[in-house]
């Protein structure tokens, strides 16, 4: 059932969200569940996870399920319209964060804050994947495939695509078992 | 505008979002920075790791998808404003076509059951890249003792506390400036003497 009058709605929605998720959209998943499902009867909470994992399951950065939330709530312009109001307004922000930074290249205290800010953000990343290993390898066979997975990215000798290829096939191939 | 470092060359527009479009249309789950670090910093040499570093740190400070935001600081280095748009569109735009196919897919299909062990081997196998990816920055950044300090500091608040990352950016950010302020540059001065004469006898 494709609704174009709420597209108005949607492009409010995703335009808040954008700016309310900080550390990423992940920590906006409740609120936006709440609105989405509960609220406005957007979606069904079963659609909810089904969208979420179509999200994750599409290439990009992982904020994609807004998209299938538009789309059932008014197709493609739907679809449309939540990823643009989520993503266009903070990234001219964000553009803006960007260029300010770039004019303090010559301040005094650029070093310490570039050199103080690494580390940091170096157990940041290994954080992130602590947490997407502790969510996603749930038993032997998954932890396997990430062991191996991280295995054959270090040697730098295997296309990354690749690897994906394989996780997907050794993914369905193991459901068979 | 010196938005790239010397010792990195600009690529054109054309260049910037051929090379992203790949970027964008290979980069399953979180494995984005890996994509970034391979093909722009150790392939094509259009950025520095550190500069990489400092855009994911921001792009966790600032609202929105992480992700979009290190999309849209890495594309202007590579090229202000234009480089920036681009960079957003290419890495956007495929898996958002696929996106929109999927749910069209999905409605008319209504169930998910089919490829639901897919992906999870899908997101295994990115769950493993992003790992090797970190474990290989954090074994090249993390060599000195300050360093080697504040990222477990940022692991454990992370992953084991659970405490918000906005918080912890500027929180250990702050605590780490602290320990690095001794590189902070002098004023406008000549270097003093003792530590010239220091420097030689040493």
């Amino acid at each position: 059932v494709q609704n174009l009058q709420e597209i108005p709605r949607l492009i409010l929605v995703f335009f808040e969200l954008g700016f309310s998720a900080f550390g990423g959209v992940t920590s906006t998943l409740p609120q936006l569940q709440h609105i989405a499902v509960t609220q406005r009867h957007w979606i069904t909470s079963q659609q909810f996870v089904d969208v979420y994992a179509l999200g994750q399951a599409t290439p990009g950065p992982g904020s994609m399920m807004v998209i299938g939330i538009g789309y059932i709530v008014a197709g493609v312009p739907g679809g449309m319209a939540a990823l643009l109001a989520m993503l266009v307004p903070v990234a001219m922000l964000t553009y803006l964060v960007g260029s300010q930074w770039d004019r303090l290249q010559n301040w005094r205290w650029r070093p310490p804050v570039e050199h103080g800010v690494i580390p940091v953000t170096v157990g940041l990343l290994l954080a992130g994947s602590f947490t997407l290993i502790h969510n996603t390898a749930t038993d032997w066979v998954g932890a396997f495939v990430v062991l191996a997975a991280a295995g054959l990215f270090l040697t730098r000798r295997v296309n990354p695509v690749l690897i994906i290829i394989l996780g997907g096939i050794a993914g369905y191939l193991t459901s068979r078992l | 505008m010196t938005a790239a470092a010397p010792e990195t060359q600009r690529p054109s527009l054309a260049q910037t979002i051929r090379v992203l479009l790949v970027i964008g249309a290979a980069s399953f789950g979180q494995s984005l920075n890996a994509y970034f670090q391979r093909e722009l910093c150790d392939k094509r040499g259009w950025i520095t790791e550190d500069q990489l570093l400092e855009d994911i740190s921001i792009a966790h400070v600032l609202p929105g998808a992480v992700g979009g935001n290190l999309t849209v600081l890495v594309g202007r280095r590579l090229g202000g404003a234009p480089g920036a748009a681009g960079a957003l569109a290419a890495i956007y735009g495929p898996g958002a076509m696929l996106m929109l196919i999927a749910s069209a897919l999905y409605l008319a299909s209504g169930r998910l059951e089919a490829f639901e062990s897919i992906f999870r081997g899908l997101a295994l196998a990115a769950a493993g890249i992003a790992a090797g990816n970190s474990l290989s920055i954090a074994g090249r950044e993390v060599r000195t003792w300050r360093a080697a300090a504040l990222a477990p500091l940022a692991f454990v608040a992370v992953a084991i506390l659970h405490i918000d990352i906005f918080l912890i950016v500027l929180l250990l950010g702050a605590f780490g400036i602290f320990l690095f302020r001794d590189e902070c540059e002098p004023k406008k001065r000549s270097l003093p003497l003792p530590t010239a004469a220091k420097l030689k006898t040493s």
